[in-house]
């Protein structure tokens, strides 16, 4: 219920403006701040202690040599210089790169594709049946999804038993052990990288173009590719912008993969610059290194997120 | 702690006598006071005035007792935790708590542990940790105590004079810290499976290379699987590079710190001399075709696994594949035979070893010196380390004195001998020693002059993980000779020069 006076004739925000405002000119104005102020305080400590706090130390240590135990020694810029100098991190940018530019196309194009069919069912039971059944992958914990891709890529594996059978034995391959083919097979990985996330948020956008604007297209004759092009890809603009961010920033932080099955090899062909800095730091005990290009990391993710708010989503949808 | 439980495990072990025996000496010597050599004992031991429990990871040493179980693959061990009891005898204040197997020892689990100090009383961990991946001030520098005299050896005046002093040089960090008390070793050997052996009609154990791949074409033309496993640079180094370089190298690259062995500083300085340079010296590298083609009849999914870090969960290892019986091989430690007898459902065959066969036509360089015996070594279940106040806020001055003595008291001939022969996977170091039966003929390749020459892979941790890794892409058949020689010649460089700066190694000297 609306109430009265002045409030009820302004706007909404407004008039949450007018409470808000009251409450904190009001006679018990600091009271209530500092109630406030307590609520929020147990989530401030928490956010402060492991959230802030270890990235100002990371910071800190990654102007040091530092083995994690001994006291830091500070080196300046010394790890930065190493760094770009260093042919494995140099490798590792490529991978990523290689990564990201593979990886995100593979990451939508899939889902997209089958969050259509899905919309475009006849019957509303059918759509929630074949939902369901693309979400309930959701529920396997990803460590097990890698090793179920261990034993796919394994040299008597599925994929290569496979290829036997349908007469291309000759594309056998060791595919995770050939630095040739390492990174390509933790990028295919997933096949037919059809995630759920990716699959929800897509088939979401779907349901909320209005149906007017579907039924315009039917009557004018509009195709199906027609129709994808022209209204389904223009009208979830907004879904592909957050899958499209989500994405370039998460493949670069990709570090169970080549962790667990590859361990950044054969090689240096499967590492990564987050896996890298786990390297570096918890393998070879360099954590003013590894910090270093953690750092490094944090601004390229930073400017990421700058560019995301500056020109993509500010644009209108 | 309750003497006697545990009688599962205990029923038809031929230790149990023997343990129960000691015990009951050391109840007598505790209570009674009487007795020769026990009064002796006795009669030195030094007071500790400390009270408190001491936290001891011992690892594959930890004995069942209470709230840690038997591990599928581990005999089911008693003696430390004798040990522990008679050592309570003595100073009724100080307890002996074992910390389960199950703890993670892993290095970034023991660094990240020490920058805590939350690291373990006494610990367990490989020497080449300690000495060069470990961050300096995890453990006490142990050797100002190995010159004084162990209170629980009667006698005896200096401690390291009952310890093998090629192990000791082997087992001391670059700036002659002795982090740890190794007390036993290794052996690599190949064991096999006797059916499947006999399967494929061979009688007999193969005594040259040529004759080992031979043994490998005829058990998979049977449709056998010779052998599995990740590749192991480590052991293979040393067995090829000792025979490559021959017993005069060998010993010029020894004398360099002036004392018996080879560690990673008469290494560098090899390096620097350009001895165990792959790119002034041929004989570096050239093993590794002999080794590509042993390893093409391995199990290609277990060749395929990355070779650092641990397998993957669920991931077919070497053992588990030897003891399920489905491959004819493996080039594994001398646990080998009782990780198969204690594997839960393993199948039923009898196995037998062999060592590395002789070398000779592997290539030109390949000399007559067996080098067999250079597998293995000291890198075993017996290195124990007390941590620094600073690793381990629970430790300080009382606490590591009491901490000392039970390494003293464990570290004697007799409690190294009963240690490690009631595991049977390994043989006791100690002067006087006697291995168990099995282990007897290879016990010359302890006592004797004994040289490791491992390339020099250990100057860093990352120089070690990178020449793992070359090793097996070239192994593997991913890359070519001349690939892996350009990897393997940056990768060592990379680790001389680390080595260097890191240990201020002085190399005009030299």
């Amino acid at each position: 219920m609306q109430p009265r006076g002045l409030t009820a004739a302004l706007p909404e925000t407004s008039a949450r403006t007018v409470t808000h405002r009251r409450l904190v000119s009001g006679p018990n104005s600091s009271r209530r701040w500092v109630i406030g102020y307590l609520f929020i305080l147990p989530t401030l400590v928490f956010v402060g202690v492991f959230s802030y706090y270890p990235a100002v130390k990371a910071m800190q240590g990654a102007f040091s040599n530092w083995n994690g135990f001994n006291p830091p020694v500070f080196v300046g810029l010394g790890n930065f210089v190493q760094m770009f100098q260093d042919p494995v991190f140099i490798a590792s940018l490529w991978h990523v790169l290689i990564w990201t530019v593979v990886g995100i196309p593979l990451s939508l194009i899939p889902p997209f594709l089958v969050a259509e069919m899905i919309f475009h069912l006849g019957k509303a039971r059918s759509q929630y049946v074949f939902r369901t059944m693309f979400i309930i992958p959701m529920v396997l914990p990803g460590f097990v999804g890698l090793l179920i891709w261990l034993f796919i890529y394994q040299p008597t594996g599925l994929l290569n038993q496979f290829l036997g059978a349908v007469g291309l034995g000759f594309l056998r391959h060791q595919w995770l052990a050939d630095p040739h083919t390492a990174l390509g097979a933790l990028i295919g990985m997933g096949f037919p990288w059809i995630g759920a996330f990716q699959l929800l948020v897509l088939y979401a956008g779907l349901q909320a173009i209005p149906m007017e604007i579907l039924d315009a297209a039917a009557v004018d004759g509009v195709g199906t590719w027609s129709r994808i092009r022209a209204i389904d890809i223009p009208m979830i603009r907004g879904q592909w912008k957050l899958l499209f961010i989500l994405a370039i920033v998460s493949v670069p932080q990709n570090l169970i993969a080549p962790l667990i099955l590859t361990d950044g090899g054969p090689g240096t062909a499967t590492v990564t610059p987050v896996f890298y800095m786990y390297q570096t730091a918890i393998g070879y005990g360099l954590y003013g290194y590894g910090m270093a290009i953690a750092f490094l990391l944090f601004l390229a993710m930073m400017l990421l997120a700058i560019v995301n708010m500056k020109y993509i989503q500010s644009q209108p949808d | 702690m309750t003497i006697g439980s545990d009688d599962d495990y205990r029923k038809g072990d031929r230790f149990v006598m023997y343990r129960k025996i000691t015990l009951a000496a050391a109840c007598c010597m505790v209570l009674a006071g009487a007795g020769g050599l026990v009064q002796a004992k006795t009669a030195k031991i030094p007071a500790i005035h400390w009270k408190g429990t001491i936290n001891f990871y011992a690892q594959s040493l930890t004995p069942v007792g209470p709230g840690i179980k038997q591990v599928s693959g581990e005999r089911p061990l008693h003696a430390l935790y004798d040990l522990s009891v008679q050592f309570n005898h003595l100073y009724p204040n100080v307890h002996i708590h074992f910390v389960n197997p199950a703890y993670n020892s892993s290095n970034q689990a023991v660094i990240a542990n020490a920058a805590a100090g939350t690291l373990k009383d006494m610990m367990w961990n490989q020497y080449e940790n300690y000495d060069f991946v470990f961050p300096q001030g995890i453990a006490y520098n142990l050797m100002p105590y190995f010159r004084q005299p162990n209170p629980y050896i009667p006698g005896n005046k200096h401690w390291i004079g009952v310890m093998n002093p090629s192990i000791v040089k082997e087992t001391l960090a670059p700036g002659g810290q002795a982090y740890v008390v190794d007390g036993d070793w290794l052996a690599v050997n190949f064991f096999y499976n006797k059916t499947l052996f006999k399967k494929a009609g061979i009688t007999t154990t193969p005594k040259t290379w040529a004759q080992l791949l031979q043994d490998c074409k005829r058990l998979k033309a049977h449709g056998i699987t010779p052998g599995a496993d990740r590749p192991s640079y480590d052991w293979w180094s040393r067995v090829f590079l000792g025979n490559y370089l021959g017993v005069p190298t060998l010993k010029k690259i020894s004398s360099f710190s002036k004392s018996p062995g080879i560690s990673e500083f008469d290494n560098a300085i090899a390096y620097y001399k350009g001895i165990i340079n792959p790119q002034k010296n041929p004989r570096i590298m050239a093993w590794w075709p002999a080794m590509r083609q042993l390893y093409h009849y391995w199990n290609p999914n277990t060749t395929a696994l990355p070779v650092n870090g641990s397998v993957p969960a669920g991931a077919p290892t070497g053992e588990s594949l030897f003891a399920a019986g489905k491959v004819a091989m493996v080039f594994q430690g001398s646990w080998t035979p009782n990780a198969v007898k204690y594997t839960k459902g393993h199948a039923k065959f009898a196995v037998g070893s062999f060592p590395v066969p002789s070398l000779t036509g592997t290539s030109k360089y390949a000399t007559k010196y067996n080098s067999s015996g250079d597998a293995g070594g000291p890198q075993a279940a017996f290195q124990f380390a007390i941590s620094t106040p600073q690793a381990d806020h629970a430790m300080n001055a009382g606490k590591f004195q009491a901490a000392l003595d039970f390494l003293r008291f464990i570290s004697t001939p007799q409690h190294d001998q009963m240690i490690v022969n009631e595991m049977g996977n390994m043989m006791p170091t100690f002067k006087g020693t006697t291995p168990i039966k099995a282990f007897r003929p290879l016990q010359t390749a302890m006592t004797k002059p004994w040289y490791q020459e491992d390339g020099g892979q250990y100057m860093t941790a990352e120089e070690y993980a990178t020449i793992r890794s070359i090793f097996a892409e070239y192994v593997g058949g991913h890359i070519s000779l001349k690939a892996a020689a350009s990897q393997y010649s940056k990768a060592v460089a990379t680790g001389f020069h680390q080595f260097v700066l890191a240990h201020h190694v002085n190399l005009a000297k030299y």
